[in-house]
């Protein structure tokens, strides 16, 4: 069934050029795969991003003009060599039962800070964000010179402390974030690199 | 449930707070009818916010009408006539309620075990009536599955808060999905999963004072770990290390719940949309920092 690509943007048959663009860029921004890491409903963000980029296609061919945007997908690259290597491997491709099944089995001796930190992307994962937290703390604790480790706990910091910024700067609440903007962009800038290292 | 789960008012339209208080008195209409008026006592805020997200996920819309009722008898309200969410909804809550209710005989002592006694035959009508007038008696059995699953974990011992958190979510899941198709399904499993573990960590940290004066289960004071309660002027309350870590978890889980939202509001009502956003962006972290704050013995400035 196909949908009016009018209303999957959700804008007039009569909007300008302008309006579409800006209603496509907003839907995007909210859809982009990296605000859905970790995130089961993924697959089903993913196929709401096709709609709308195939709706915003559309119009633009109805209206003639030029060239279609697209989702802006980053590639996930890791660098680890250690013999978590293969643990890396799996959370990377979304194997993640594996990848605990591995993390569990490791015997207490061999539980250092790469443990730590594997075993904290893996609850992330599954949302038990308490004890992820724990665990990413411990691994920054053994290892307090690894950026790795620290950016996945600055991560998280800036997640929750950014939770429905957005919501409250487009209602004009005025309620005050709980992140200054300067050490907002201090932690995205770490976290920019963190993506590549997702977990 | 436990009327966690409520919008920031002062950030309500006035037509979106009317239609959630119209949908309020309509769940408790229609609990009246489909469970019986006892039921009716047993009404949260919570399964406003049930109703409304399975509206949404049905694409069902609202008829509202003018009226009064038992509790307001001289000013006509408006209200949500019946229809399949409410109907659904006042079913949930009365299986819910009993599964409460048989928790609480097996698992409280004294005058709550006394109390939970004497109100099981009500519970076992309101849940008769349910399966008669409502098609979900399935889930019945999926949450009382859920809630055994959850105490025996509880009486084990327990040393994460997010194992037990997530067993309440999982019932919770159940309870916004069931019977709705694959993709709704799926997306009102991930919300109601991520609202059950709001519920069950919010509650934890409002009884953690009252539960470790009292000697009660806690799953805070279960967790077992230095440095969670601390002492000030001779009465325990909860640190701000952890209660940092709190926060920060239950935001991280409520972006989780807000991702899937937001897959629903698209092309929904836009009032309804606007308290399910308001809910989950304001409604819900105000009631954790209230909650988060009073247990660590600060006054709250809200």
């Amino acid at each position: 069934m196909q949908k009016d690509p009018y209303s999957v943007l959700g804008v007039n048959r009569n909007a300008t050029d302008e309006e579409i663009k800006k209603a496509y860029r907003e839907l995007a921004r909210k859809y982009h795969p990296d605000n859905y890491v970790d995130n089961p409903l993924a697959d089903l963000v993913e196929e709401k991003m096709k709609e709308v980029n195939e709706a915003y296609d559309t119009i633009q061919k109805e209206r003639a003009a030029g060239k279609a945007g697209g989702g802006n997908y980053s590639s996930y690259t890791y660098s680890g060599i250690t013999s978590f290597a293969e643990v890396r491997r799996l959370i990377s491709e979304g194997k993640y039962s594996e990848a605990e099944i591995i993390i569990d089995s490791t015997p207490s001796g061999d539980r250092g800070a790469e443990w730590n930190y594997l075993k904290g992307c893996l609850l992330t994962q599954r949302g038990y964000y308490y004890d992820a937290q724990k665990y990413i703390e411990t691994a920054c604790y053994l290892d307090p010179g690894n950026a790795e480790y620290q950016q996945a706990k600055n991560r998280l910091r800036y997640q929750s402390g950014t939770f429905g910024g957005s919501y409250r700067n487009g209602t004009g609440t005025g309620e005050p974030d709980c992140c200054s903007i300067c050490t907002t962009l201090i932690i995205l800038d770490t976290c920019c690199d963190c993506c590549g290292a997702g977990c | 449930m436990f009327g966690y789960i409520r919008p920031h008012t002062p950030d309500l339209k006035v037509r979106e707070n009317e239609l959630y208080r119209a949908v309020y008195c309509g769940l408790c209409r229609e609990m009246g009818r489909v469970t019986g008026q006892a039921s009716r006592l047993t009404l949260s805020f919570d399964f406003v916010f049930l109703c409304l997200v399975r509206t949404m996920a049905t694409g069902e819309s609202f008829t509202s009408s003018t009226g009064t009722c038992i509790a307001h008898p001289f000013k006509k309200r408006q209200y949500i006539e019946s229809c399949n969410a409410l109907r659904y909804c006042a079913a949930a809550a009365a299986y819910l309620s009993e599964g409460k209710l048989s928790d609480d005989v097996s698992d409280e002592k004294g005058f709550k075990h006394a109390a939970a006694v004497c109100l099981r035959p009500t519970a076992a009508r309101m849940t008769r009536l349910a399966d008669k007038n409502a098609d979900a008696a399935p889930l019945k059995k999926k949450i009382e599955k859920k809630l055994a699953e959850l105490s025996a974990l509880e009486k084990e011992g327990c040393n994460s808060i997010d194992r037990p958190a997530e067993i309440f979510g999982e019932l919770t899941a159940d309870v916004f999905s069931f019977g709705l198709p694959e993709r709704e399904g799926r997306i009102c499993a991930e919300i109601g999963r991520e609202v059950g573990k709001f519920i069950y960590v919010t509650d934890a940290c409002d009884d953690v004072c009252d539960d470790s004066k009292k000697n009660r289960f806690n799953p805070i004071i279960s967790l077992g770990g230095d440095g969670i309660l601390e002492k000030k002027d001779g009465r325990l309350f909860l640190s701000e290390s952890f209660a940092d870590a709190m926060i920060t978890a239950t935001n991280l889980s409520l972006r989780r719940c807000a991702a899937a939202a937001e897959l629903l509001c698209d092309g929904s009502p836009a009032d309804a949309a606007a308290i399910i956003r308001n809910i989950i962006y304001l409604g819900m972290p105000g009631m954790m920092k209230k909650t988060i704050s009073r247990a660590c013995g600060k006054e709250s400035d809200k």
